[in-house]
């Protein structure tokens, strides 16, 4: 009877050490296999376990960046809610701070405005608390991670009008992260990627819509006034032009900290296929960009993400047959872009020539 | 010192012949006997101080009648002589402050039943003063042997102290390699190949322990940090002290078998490679096989298959026991 139970309490140890495990093994490789192993581990993991807790935690972040999203916020819910009363003794975090961390990477995750609300309010309430605690590290976590909500929110946000004030508050946000001595480096590179997206999406979002060549030529010839081409609400923030430079050297900051960052690298892509496609830059530009994903690529090659790019920008180049490439390849190998998000780069692709 | 006086009257002086003790004028030469030689061989004996010899040779002439009267004489004074020179040592003994041999010769004297009970009383007074005196010695110089003692006894605890601390860290070594995970070096048809494949392996173990700045993460690296994540223990090492190597890991691989061990290899087949790992655990109950195909040709792709073989090496191997 002993026995019995003992080696089922061994097999359940096992099956969370394999998830957190494989959990790890994505976090530090990024391929996502790993990341679907350590949900199927993480999942079987039931409440009498003494690992329950933990492998809640670990479940809802795995759920996070599978991109199931509702999910993820449901079990980190749930969690925060079992564990509210559990405070800790000791420097670290404590678990339910850790938890409302994650819980708000998760909304951040899903992109909808409902969702943001929540993650500010979650990073609001966190900022509050460890300030008037004076618990720097999770102040500066919490401000870093509202400076990179506010960059999301600048690009992805339905409130357009609204999306000035989110750069406004990215920058605000961002630039205090930097300046505290107490933010550490993990600190300091969200800060930093968050400055780099919220002054992409100012350059992005920031500039009047030049409809002809003439306007083209207007543009031009107006060099000193460059303001003249900024939005209504924009103004105060910077230059347009400048922007993009801007963002290029928040980007190039973070990878001192984190060389290779996949994220960033991807970040840069970007910003480079959004020059191009508002017109304000060569197309040779989306050569560069195509580079920067293929390096991204060569640090994790199991990701569809960097696939769907590569079709983004082949689309942009007017490349049919590279984007269907990628479609191809990127839909073969694991990962959690949405089915909607291939749809619109095969149908983009299938309508070039 | 009464004792000392007496001692001396009894110890013949050495410049004395053995002719004073014949017990009178020399015999009328007539007819010489047998014992006449031994007497005369005794005399000569007793001249050069030969007492041992000397008293043999009394001892032999007694064996006649004629004899017997002189040679027991010569017996008695060969006799005095030799316990003469027994004290006479025992006071050179003395004079040294050697103790210890003054005494011991002094005993062995007064137990010595052959020895006249003037000698042995004199030798038992002897014996007591020399206690005494080592007593008195023993007494002044106390302090120093009381230090020396210290230094002896704190010297001896030291070591003892020692042979603990390295029998507890051996015992603490042996049942931690029996948790270890022990990753052999992987095998492959070059060296070339088998390096590039423990390379990555090495890579994988140790971004798993922090993934917080991998470049291929997908979190922002604070979210990483604070996930708490539990280690695997370091693998048993050789401690070496004062010079001299102590053979733990001998010790640890005779009673220290690792709970989980991993070998494996990689073909290095162009274009499909294949990397292989046997996981096998203590007890069989975790043991796994694990295969992956390696892209050959284009290093990258090569290098990222084989990183990721490795984290699915790491995985199992970490997992396959639950109490590691």
């Amino acid at each position: 009877m002993f026995r019995f139970l003992g080696k089922q309490e061994n097999n359940v140890k096992r099956t969370f050490l394999l998830g957190e495990r494989s959990l790890r093994a994505y976090l530090a490789g990024g391929n996502v296999r790993f990341l679907k192993d350590a949900e199927a581990s993480l999942s079987v993991i039931g409440p009498n376990a003494k690992q329950y807790r933990d492998a809640r935690f670990y479940l809802g972040i795995t759920k996070a960046q599978l991109r199931k999203a509702d999910e993820s916020i449901d079990i980190l819910k749930k969690l925060q809610a079992s564990v509210s009363s559990e405070k800790e003794s000791g420097p670290e975090i404590d678990f339910v701070d850790q938890v409302s961390l994650q819980l708000a990477y998760a909304h951040i995750k899903k992109y909808t405005d409902d969702d943001f609300d929540a993650a500010k309010n979650i990073l609001g309430t966190l900022v509050s608390s460890a300030s008037a605690k004076d618990f720097a590290e999770l102040r500066l976590q919490a401000k870093s991670l509202l400076a990179f909500l506010y960059s999301v929110m600048a690009g992805y946000s339905k409130r357009v009008e609204q999306k000035s004030e989110f750069v406004r508050e990215a920058r605000k946000i961002g630039e205090e992260v930097l300046i505290d001595s107490q933010t550490s480096p993990a600190v300091r590179f969200e800060a930093l990627n968050a400055l780099g997206i919220a002054w992409m999406r100012f350059a992005e979002n920031s500039r009047d819509k030049i409809a002809s060549p003439e306007e083209v030529a207007a543009v031009a010839s107006q060099a000193a006034g460059r303001t003249s081409t900024i939005k209504r609400g924009w103004d105060g923030i910077g230059d347009t032009e400048d922007g993009w430079a801007k963002a290029e050297d928040y980007f190039n900051q973070a990878l001192a900290i984190v060389p290779n960052s996949v994220r960033v690298l991807q970040n840069k892509a970007t910003s480079r296929r959004l020059q191009v496609k508002q017109g304000v830059a060569s197309p040779a530009l989306l050569t560069e960009a195509e580079d920067l994903v293929k390096r991204s690529l060569e640090i994790n090659d199991q990701d569809q993400f960097p696939f769907y790019q590569l079709a983004l920008i082949a689309v942009e180049k007017r490349d049919k047959a590279s984007a269907l490439n990628y479609i191809h390849e990127g839909l073969d190998k694991p990962g959690a872009v949405k089915e909607k998000e291939w749809v619109a780069v095969r149908s983009a692709a299938e309508a070039l020539p | 010192m009464l004792v000392l006086v007496t001692a001396i009257i009894l110890c013949p002086a050495p410049g004395r012949t053995a002719s004073e003790y014949r017990g009178g004028p020399p015999a009328k030469k007539v007819v010489p006997n047998a014992c006449d030689g031994e007497l005369s061989v005794a005399s000569m004996f007793a001249d050069l101080g030969e007492w041992k010899d000397a008293e043999a040779h009394f001892t032999a002439a007694t064996k006649e009648e004629k004899c017997r009267q002189q040679g027991l004489a010569g017996i008695k004074v060969a006799r005095t002589h030799e316990e003469a020179i027994l004290l006479r040592a025992g006071q050179i003994y003395e004079g040294e402050n050697q103790w210890s041999k003054a005494a011991d010769l002094y005993r062995a004297v007064a137990s010595d039943s052959s020895i006249g009970d003037a000698t042995r009383n004199v030798a038992n007074e002897r014996l007591r003063s020399v206690l005494l005196a080592q007593a008195r010695e023993k007494r002044w110089s106390g302090p120093r042997d009381s230090v020396s003692e210290w230094v002896k006894d704190a010297f001896e605890l030291i070591v003892f102290v020692l042979s603990l601390f390295l029998l507890v860290f051996t015992a603490r070594s042996i049942w931690k390699s029996r948790r270890v995970i022990l990753i052999h070096p992987f095998d492959a048809p070059t060296d070339e190949l088998a390096k590039g494949m423990n390379i990555q392996m090495r890579y994988a173990r140790v971004t798993m322990n922090n993934p917080a700045f991998s470049s291929a993460a997908q979190m922002p690296p604070f979210l990483i940090e604070n996930l708490r994540f539990s280690d695997e223990v370091e693998p048993i090492e050789d401690l070496e002290i004062a010079g001299s190597k102590i053979p733990f890991s001998s010790l640890g691989k005779l009673f220290g078998r690792p709970r989980v061990r991993v070998t494996g290899g990689f073909d290095g087949i162009a274009p499909v490679g294949n990397a292989y790992s046997f996981i096998q655990t203590y007890d069989s109950n975790g043991d796994a096989f694990i295969r992956h195909e390696i892209r050959i040709g284009v290093p990258s792709e090569q290098r990222l298959d084989l990183l990721n073989f490795a984290y699915d090496v790491i995985v199992k191997a970490s997992s396959a026991n639950s109490d590691v």
